[in-house]
């Protein structure tokens, strides 16, 4: 690939941040191209320093790339001005590694984090030279699948992968690697390793499946247009985490990347039952490694890395059931070397004050919490169980401890929000502002509201979004009583929002309106400077699809979903009884603490149930 | 106790920013275990202190750091020890002890010598010759230079230290020493599109490598490293 490295020469110095581009950082693993059979790329569908923060990612790097018969190589969405250049130049988009044209892998892998990076799918296909659609790939082409958690309703990208792997990688991925190399070993079809790779437990292929709908546009079936594909396809979990590959020397940017830090999974799965939250229904049930694995872990972490910073990387890692006596004994063991641990998130209560307390020594940050809803009632329905007067005690621990800047993380929009709710949150935030700490004192309270996106697979998944004018004027309608000292208030415009709502509960029909809006120029639509809405609207409506019928409807219960078929193991009586537990404001208390709420999914996957710290 | 050591920062991290680099040289250190001291405050950070930044694109093989150490080890132990940790394309060129109290790099490294490669298309080697020559001779060389706190006009001509050029046609190599750090600093992209500018030719420079750094003292060209015994030390040639 001579040519290619010289015009990428001649292009890097003219673009942002050339070293998204470049590769050839500390642990990264390149193979030689030619002695190795099984070729794949994992493509992150936004830029290299999100891509690079992600620890899934990393896995999935160490699995693949620690088996002799494969490589994983790493591409990430360029930005506006490298897109631009490439197609100047007529390079085709290539891996880090070995600067190889994506068409040339066998295999290119996509990871679903969000929504709003679905057109950058589309983009790196196409800048990679790989036909869009599943369809129109020939013999010779790269298999395009996709994973993550988005994957959980994969619809809206249906046309344009081959295949999709729903739960947790670092098995499955090995399986379909090896059936991958003993069927182009063989010489097969296309179309036979799709039929092959769709026995495996995990995999979906789109293509085997038939959406029929009502003459009103719902869903009436989906179902399985050939024998031998399953009616439902259920998602893999690993069983026991200690035993799980682990990356011990993970790829360390030069860049300065959104999460410069040695990441430490403690956990996987989050028991909480936060209505709401997509994650805490997916990842179930909650796995725990042991202390000493990761001791053991994080000690190759950082000899192998030099990070000055260990992550306690997990959906609410205060919840590890060893987590005080784990935060000690790295900060015993790393303190002293310059090391810091730090914590990506608090729950709202003192013992989280008081695990804060010992690893920031130095208070140089602010610190957050996040009630999610300004009452006790919304809190009830959506189960997130914060009460006020822990969130003030938290507050007045943290300040006295030495914080005295504090974000607190709420959601406009939930099901059955009120004005009063939305004010709520104004009265909270002046109640935190206006506390007296014995010592330190309060200087700022920012506010930060999100809007609510209903999820697939949630007990809120039939909801549909509040429209956007009327979430505009709930957040306004806040903003106005935020308005005082050491007050300030953040808001996410609704437009991304409605946009991430479509996508999140749409069937394949909406990919029509994505292909149509990449073609119109979208892209990097998480980015708000990059985010054009009236270009989404014009796709819209060039493709006749209503884009309000999937974000701001509510589905009947009885209605088939565009997601029934993919089987996250949490049953759907759960789901139904959980939003009428909502509706009556009744919370329903953490599995992984106290009793079983029969979600379905450790039956499903044959984990046998136990609380948070009790023997295996 | 301080060591200063000698990098060569080559071609293939070339796009490797200049903070960037300090940072992998940080991790580096930590994975060398190398007991190196922390600053004091409210953010610690380890005593690592580069003489000079060096430009996104910039090749050189003169990059000058000092690392201050909590605890003594051997000048090799620490060659031995660095070189294993070090990213592609980050060398470790040379290295000896300096006095702890020894003035900083930064503050003391006043010249720059380094080499470029420009390309002038439609210009014979005789032309871009006699161009130069003709800038070199000129008493004044305004530049407008526009930095974050101000925008002046600057002389540029007594910040050319010395000059040389081998031309050929359709462009050249020049070999630059020029003013350097906090009595006046001159980038050597800077003094070719001046060159450029002043002949109205559509130049572009392809290549720019910085060669050497250097404390100029009493009219002589010392460089940060001059003592022979840290060559023995090191193993290495400077
Ligand atoms: S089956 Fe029970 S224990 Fe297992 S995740 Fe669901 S609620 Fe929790």
């Amino acid at each position: 690939m001579a040519d290619l490295q010289e015009t990428l020469e001649r292009i890097l110095p003219r673009v942002e941040k050339p070293a998204r581009y470049w590769g050839g950082e500390w642990n990264e693993v390149k193979k030689d191209w030619n002695e190795i059979p099984v070729r794949m790329v994992l493509a992150f569908p936004d830029i290299y320093e999100v891509g690079m923060s992600h620890l899934g990612s990393k896995i999935l790097y160490h699995v693949v790339n620690a088996r002799p018969d494969a490589l994983l190589e790493r591409v990430y969405a360029p930005w506006v001005d490298m897109e631009r250049e490439l197609r100047a130049a007529g390079l085709p988009l290539f891996s880090l590694e070995t600067k190889t044209p994506l068409a040339r892998f066998d295999l290119v892998g996509f990871t679903l984090q969000y929504e709003l990076t679905y057109t950058n799918i589309l983009n790196i296909l196409d800048l990679g030279g790989i036909p869009l659609k599943a369809a129109d790939r020939q013999e010779g082409d790269p298999f395009v699948l996709a994973g993550g958690p988005c994957a959980f309703n994969p619809e809206p990208l249906a046309p344009f992968l081959d295949f999709v792997v729903l739960g947790e990688g670092e098995e499955v991925l090995g399986e379909i690697l090896d059936l991958f190399r003993d069927w182009k070993e063989q010489g097969g079809t296309r179309r036979e390793f799709l039929e092959a790779v769709a026995a495996v437990p995990g995999v979906y292929v789109p293509a085997f499946y038939d959406v029929k709908y009502h003459p009103d546009g719902s869903v009436a079936v989906v179902e399985p247009n050939r024998p031998g594909v399953a009616e439902r396809v259920k998602k893999r979990v690993v069983h026991d985490l200690n035993r799980a590959s682990f990356p011990e020397s993970p790829v360390v940017p030069f860049l300065d990347v959104v999460h410069d830090r040695a990441m430490l999974e403690l956990f996987r799965g989050c028991a909480r039952g936060c209505r709401f939250c997509q994650a805490g229904m997916i990842y179930r049930p909650v796995r725990e490694k042991d202390q000493e694995t990761l001791l053991r872990q994080a000690e190759k972490l950082l000899k192998s890395t030099g990070y000055g910073e260990i992550s306690l990387a997990s959906l609410s890692s205060l919840d590890y059931s060893h987590i005080a006596e784990l935060i000690d004994a790295l900060v015993d063991q790393y303190g002293s070397q310059g090391i810091r641990v730090s914590l990506p998130s608090l729950r709202a209560d003192s013992f989280a004050v008081e695990q804060a307390r010992k690893i920031h020594e130095v208070r140089r940050s602010s610190i957050t919490f996040a009630p999610e809803a300004g009452t006790q009632r919304l809190r009830d329905v959506i189960n997130k169980n914060v009460t006020e007067p822990e969130l003030l005690a938290a507050v007045q621990a943290a300040a006295e401890a030495g914080w005295n800047a504090f974000k607190l993380y709420f959601m406009i929009g939930l099901p059955t929000e009120t004005d009063e709710d939305v004010l709520g949150i104004a009265e909270l935030a002046r109640k935190v502002a206006n506390l007296k700490p014995k010592e330190g004192r309060i200087t700022r309270v920012t506010v930060s509201t999100s809007n609510f996106v209903p999820k697939p697979h949630t007990p809120f998944q039939w909801e549909g979004q509040v429209k956007r004018e009327e979430l505009r004027r709930r957040q306004l309608l806040l903003h106005d009583r935020l308005k005082g000292r050491r007050l300030e208030h953040r808001w996410h415009e609704p437009e991304q929002s409605f946009l991430e709502a479509v996508f999140s509960k749409g069937d394949r029909r909406v990919a029509d309106a994505l292909e149509r809006a990449w073609r119109l120029g979208c892209r990097l639509d998480g980015w708000s400077e990059e985010f054009r809405f009236d270009v989404w609207e014009q796709a819209f409506r060039e493709t006749g699809i209503d884009p309000a019928f999937y974000a701001n409807r509510e589905i009947p219960e009885d209605e088939v979903l565009p997601w029934d078929h993919l089987d996250p193991g949490v049953s759907k009586e759960f789901l139904r009884a959980e939003r009428a537990r909502a509706r009556r404001g009744e919370r329903t208390p953490d599995c992984s603490r106290e009793r079983c709420s029969a979600c379905g999914v450790c039956p499903a996957l044959d984990i046998p149930i136990r609380r948070r710290g009790e023997a295996r | 106790m301080k060591i200063r050591a000698k990098l060569a920062k080559d071609a293939t991290i070339r796009f490797i920013s200049h903070l960037d680099m300090a940072g992998a040289l940080e991790k580096a250190v930590r994975r060398a275990g190398l007991p190196i001291a922390y600053s004091e405050g409210f953010t610690p950070r380890p005593k690592i202190n580069f003489a000079s930044a060096l430009a996104l694109g910039v090749t050189s093989e003169a990059e000058y750091v000092d690392f201050e150490l909590k605890e003594r080890i051997s000048v090799a132990e620490f060659v031995r020890r660095l070189k294993e940790q070090l990213p592609r394309g980050m060398r470790l060129l040379a290295a000896r002890e300096v006095a702890a109290g020894a003035p900083a790099l930064m503050s003391e490294v006043n010249a720059a010598s380094y080499l470029v490669e420009a390309r002038l298309p439609g210009r014979s080697s005789r032309e871009i010759a006699a161009a130069w020559e003709d800038f070199l001779a000129r008493e004044t060389i305004y530049i407008f230079k526009e930095t974050k706190h101000k925008r002046r006009d600057l002389n540029i001509r007594p910040l050319i230290l010395k000059a040389r050029l081998t031309p050929r046609a359709e462009g050249g190599t020049w070999e630059l020493l020029l003013r350097a750090g906090s009595t006046g600093n001159l980038r050597p992209e800077e003094v070719l599109a001046a060159f450029f500018a002043e002949t109205g030719w559509e130049g572009t420079v392809e290549r720019i490598h910085r060669t050497g750094l250097y404390i100029e003292r009493w009219g002589k060209l010392l460089t940060p490293l001059v003592e022979p015994r840290a060559l023995e030390e090191a193993g290495e040639n400077e």
